[in-house]
């Protein structure tokens, strides 16, 4: 809705559940249920959203422009119903993603260089 | 048939939970991820099944409620946007608003601290006992009664003995009257009142023969004596001997007369030996109790009277004696509830026209926005969706000028609390407290729902192709001009009854304003001071006391005059013999008449006049004749046809001393004291002949009390420095107390009929100043086609007047049904008085046709050419 070119640090930090769905996003265009499968299959089962939660979610990140409605439908193989919206990333909201991953990747630094991730550096 | 199966039901009803926006965007497609996960959850076995139903209902009663609070913030947004765009029309909305409410909350406040917040648990259950025959019930219950009550009377929870006790407080500052309060051990479990630190008194220690102890109130405990808790065990000095503090009570115990400031209870019995001992007859005391659960007050009267006749000493004369038991709070706060009530039912009635007002001024910013509101309904935007923005933006309104109202109210209650109406009783406990606050919110919304409903309906029923084609007055117009001619009779009419209202209590406080007290109470100074009663104590020894002090005061240059009475006028107390005969005929039981004990001069001070024989002079001294003065009152009471003087009264005016007077001579009435205006039967009794140890000195000077307590004061500690001087106050400041509860009752009761008015005149030069532009196309073709001015000034008058007369008759009709909740604070006014309610009816029909005048006549100066050619 508004495409204006912003700045993402101005949308951060993002709520864990927010990155989690714009995560989903990132490699192709997803519909509702598919972003919370995908979020579940992700997080290894530790991040289950709830439909409620979801479209809260998919409303909020669509007003900031972050995501829209994609043209795009995949062919019908998997039981595709009209109802399905399917989403993508805009560039906005990929740049968005893209800060956020980097905010927490350098707190991830900071936790290694001040050994509080002492034991599980090789993992 | 195809139903639905239940888990689509109970999705549906969750989606319930969204705004309709919501729904509308992702309802569907919600509804598909549901069904979808809901399949996979089901593979995954009964706990997989559990798990998808907790997440699903927790998210959507979680996601719910917040996507319309974001709806809500955003609608408030554009509200308060508006409101700065109009700021003319915000600033007469948010002031009415928060008169409105700035009212309401000032008077809930007041009915709040004095109503509601009691300080008892189950108020209901809390009963007074009165005792005798039909039509003469006395609340003095004889010592035996209540012991035989206390003793074999089942009824009750608990039943207390209560007499008051004032001793004065020495070693700790000045000495002081305290407000103390006998009681039963029992007292402080029926009442609430276990002591916060130590213990109250028990069954044991409240007998005869045992020593006075004392529970300090929480008050006297940190202000006087250092808010140290080992008080408790030591002892204080009471009277000049020492009592052992046994508890402190909490801060809000207040023994049985809650509503008072008591500072301290001692158990009953040994109080009533003091009290003996002090040569008194304490034979009685009023009782109070807390029935036990389920007993009525009936069945506890009756097993009450039932015992009293199995108890011969009980009831000595053989009689039986009849019981009745009333609420507790009947006695404390009933006098004040329905007036109180009345009251506030009065600010509620500010706060409609506030609202009607308001609703008003929105219908117009709604007709002004029919365009942008047409534009939304163009564009899908549902009617259900643009009534709920309206609305938001009225509560928008109403929350800010429910805050600025807090401002208000606080200045209300300020005033309020300032004129300290002395028959109020809890005002202390008078503030802003959670309820106080939730009921201003509540007003705030309730009155942001209410102005708000209206405009926000006809607001919605904009029709496109109506407001786009800018057609003016359609069918919508006639309704909203009906429903602003609807709002502004009513406000005429609630205004008006307020108006009568006010004009009652009004003139109850004119009426009861003492001009003509019956003295002459400028200049002088009342200083109240009471000796104790030692047991050896002859009224000689006070009578010397007294003496003294008088003369010490003679001796001061700055006091001009100096008299005394044991009785002063208007505050209520009296001295009233056991048994009065008049010319050798006793009077009965009680005998209704008023001894005074007054110095020689004392008429003379305090500007009484001497209606016929004479006052009295030094030559009347405890040596000579006994004689007494009486009132005219006294005189037509007994001797309406003969003269009185020379005639006999004897009254025993002291345990068991009789004394046989002449009457000499007959004074003025003074006023009575409150709503009883009519004077009491008086018989003054020399100052040299009677004695008291309580007198009201009246000094007659010119300086303030402050400058000339020092010397009061001074002058007392010269003669004992362990009494106390109670109270230094102008004579004036009696009078204006005993007026007090009229002066609040007029002044609220003005001040809400006022700003109705004021209200009610701006909603109508406002509807009719619209009504005026909106018809100004009219008014200039009827002016091209020949209309004069004074026509089109009845055209437009002519609507204004039939508005004002409906609301006025409305307004009587009201009146007439409401001002009798405020008969108990009116004194020889009828609430229905018909010069009060045609004065009113003429204020109000002078004020709403001004304010309709000023727009009519707008209206005539309208240009025809300049209206046709803007068409």
């Amino acid at each position: 809705m508004t495409p204006a070119p912003r700045d993402p640090a101005r949308l951060l930090p993002l709520s864990p559940a927010m990155f989690h769905v714009l995560a989903a996003l990132a490699e192709s265009p997803r519909h509702g249920y598919a972003i919370i499968k995908d979020v579940l299959e992700r997080t290894q089962g530790r991040v289950a959203l709830s439909t409620g939660t979801l479209y809260g979610l998919v409303k909020r990140l669509r007003a900031e422009g972050l995501i829209v409605e994609s043209a795009h439908r995949p062919t019908a193989s998997d039981g595709d119903d009209e109802r399905r919206r399917y989403y993508r990333l805009t560039d906005f909201g990929r740049a968005v993603a893209v800060a956020e991953a980097q905010r927490l990747e350098q707190m991830v630094v900071v936790a290694r260089a001040s050994s509080l991730l002492k034991g599980r550096q090789r993992a | 048939m195809n139903r639905i199966p239940f888990r689509q039901r109970l999705f549906r009803v969750l989606l319930r939970l969204f705004p309709s926006e919501f729904r509308g965007d992702f309802g569907p497609e919600m509804t598909q991820a549901f069904e979808d996960e809901r399949r996979d959850a089901a593979a995954a076995g009964r706990t997989g099944r559990a798990g998808f139903w907790w997440r699903t209902v927790r998210g959507m009663a979680m996601t719910g409620p917040r996507e319309h609070a974001s709806v809500m913030l955003r609608d408030a947004g554009y509200g308060l946007r508006l409101m700065r765009a109009h700021p003319g029309v915000t600033l007469t909305a948010l002031l009415t608003i928060a008169l409105g409410v700035g009212a309401n909350t000032a008077m809930f406040s007041v009915v709040n601290g004095v109503l509601f917040k009691v300080p008892f648990h189950d108020p209901d259950r809390l009963v007074t006992v009165r005792v005798g025959a039909p039509g003469s019930m006395s609340a003095a219950i004889t010592v035996s009664q209540f012991e035989t009550w206390r003793d074999r009377v089942r009824a009750f929870d608990g039943i207390t003995g209560f007499t008051l006790l004032s001793p004065v407080l020495t070693g700790h500052g000045e000495a002081t009257r305290l407000a103390g309060e006998c009681v039963s051990a029992e007292a402080f479990a029926i009442l609430d009142g276990t002591p916060v630190i130590g213990r109250p008194f028990t069954a044991s220690e409240d007998r005869a023969g045992q020593p006075l102890l004392a529970v300090i109130g929480h008050d006297l405990w940190t202000t006087r004596l250092g808010g140290d808790a080992s008080i408790v065990g030591r002892t204080i000095a009471l009277d000049q001997e020492p009592v052992t503090v046994v508890g402190i009570a909490g801060p809000t115990f207040g023994g049985p007369h809650a509503y008072g400031r008591t500072n301290l209870w001692m158990p009953l019995a040994p109080c009533l030996d003091r009290l003996r001992a002090q040569g008194r007859r304490a034979q009685s005391v009023n009782v109070y109790g807390r029935l036990a659960g389920g007993v009525t007050l009936p069945v506890a009267a009756a097993e009450m009277e039932s015992a009293l006749e199995r108890d011969a000493t009980a009831a000595p004369d053989g009689q039986a004696v009849q019981v009745e038991l009333a609420p507790l709070l009947d006695e404390l706060i009933g006098d004040v509830r329905e007036p109180l009530l009345a009251l506030l039912g009065a600010a509620g009635f500010v706060l409609l026209i506030a609202s009607a007002n308001v609703a008003s001024l929105l219908l117009g910013r709604a007709h002004a926005r029919r365009k942008e509101l047409a534009v939304r309904a163009a564009l899908g935007c549902s009617r259900a969706r643009i009534v709920r923005q309206l609305l938001t933006e009225s509560l928008v309104f109403g929350i800010t000028g429910g805050a600025l109202g807090l401002l208000v109210a606080n200045w209300i209650l300020g005033t309020i609390l300032a004129m300290r109406p002395a028959s109020v009783p809890g005002l202390h406990r008078v503030g802003m407290d959670w309820r106080v606050l939730a009921v201003c919110l509540f007003a705030s919304l309730g009155t942001g729902l209410l102005f708000g409903l209206l405009p926000a309906i006809t607001g919605a029923h904009v029709s496109p192709a109506a407001a786009l084609g800018e057609f003016g007055r359609g069918a919508a117009g006639s309704a909203r001009q009906r429903a602003r001619s609807a709002l502004v009779i009513a406000e005429i009419a609630l205004s008006l009854a307020l108006l009568v209202g006010a004009g009652l209590l009004t003139r109850t406080f004119l009426h009861l304003r003492p001009d003509n007290p019956g003295f002459k109470p400028d200049g002088k100074l009342i200083v109240t001071v009471t000796l104790p009663r030692a047991p050896s104590s002859k009224s000689d020894s006070s009578t010397a006391f007294f003496d003294q002090f008088f003369e010490r005061l003679r001796s001061q240059p700055v006091f001009a005059g100096v008299s005394a009475s044991s009785t002063l006028p208007l505050t209520g107390n009296v001295r009233m013999p056991a048994t009065v005969a008049v010319a050798g005929h006793p009077l009965g039981r009680r005998p209704n008449v008023d001894m005074p004990v007054v110095t020689a001069n004392y008429f003379d001070e305090i500007g009484m006049a001497i209606l016929r024989g004479r006052g009295f002079s030094r030559d009347d001294s405890s040596g000579s004749q006994p004689v007494t003065v009486i009132n005219e009152t006294m005189a037509r009471r007994f001797w309406p046809a003969a003269s009185p003087l020379g005639a006999y009264i004897t009254a025993e005016e002291r345990p068991g001393l009789s004394v046989t007077r002449t009457v000499v001579g007959i004074v003025n009435d003074v006023r009575g004291t409150g709503n009883r205006l009519g004077a009491f039967s008086q018989a003054y009794v020399p100052w040299a002949q009677g004695g008291s140890t309580y007198m009201t000195v009246v000094l007659r000077t010119d300086e303030p009390a402050e400058r000339v307590a020092p010397i009061i004061q001074s002058q007392m500690a010269a003669l004992n420095p362990n009494l106390p001087v109670e109270s230094i106050e102008p004579l004036n400041a009696v009078l204006s107390r005993s007026v007090s509860l009229w002066r609040f009752a007029a002044w609220v009761m003005s001040l809400f009929a006022g700003l109705a008015v004021v209200l009610a005149s701006v909603g109508l030069f406002a509807v009719v100043g619209w009504s005026v532009t909106e018809r100004t196309r009219e008014i200039g073709v009827r002016m091209a086609l020949g209309a004069s001015r004074s026509q089109i000034l009845s055209l437009i008058a002519r609507r204004a007047l039939v508005w004002t007369a409906l609301g006025l008759a409305l307004g009587l009709g009201l009146a007439v049904a409401t001002t009798r909740f405020l008969a108990s604070w009116m004194v020889d006014v009828s609430p229905l008085d018909r010069t009060t309610f045609a004065a009113a009816a003429g204020l109000m029909a002078v004020v709403a046709l001004t304010a309709a005048y000023v727009p009519a006549r707008r209206a005539t100066k309208v240009d025809p050419l300049v209206t046709l050619r803007a068409e």
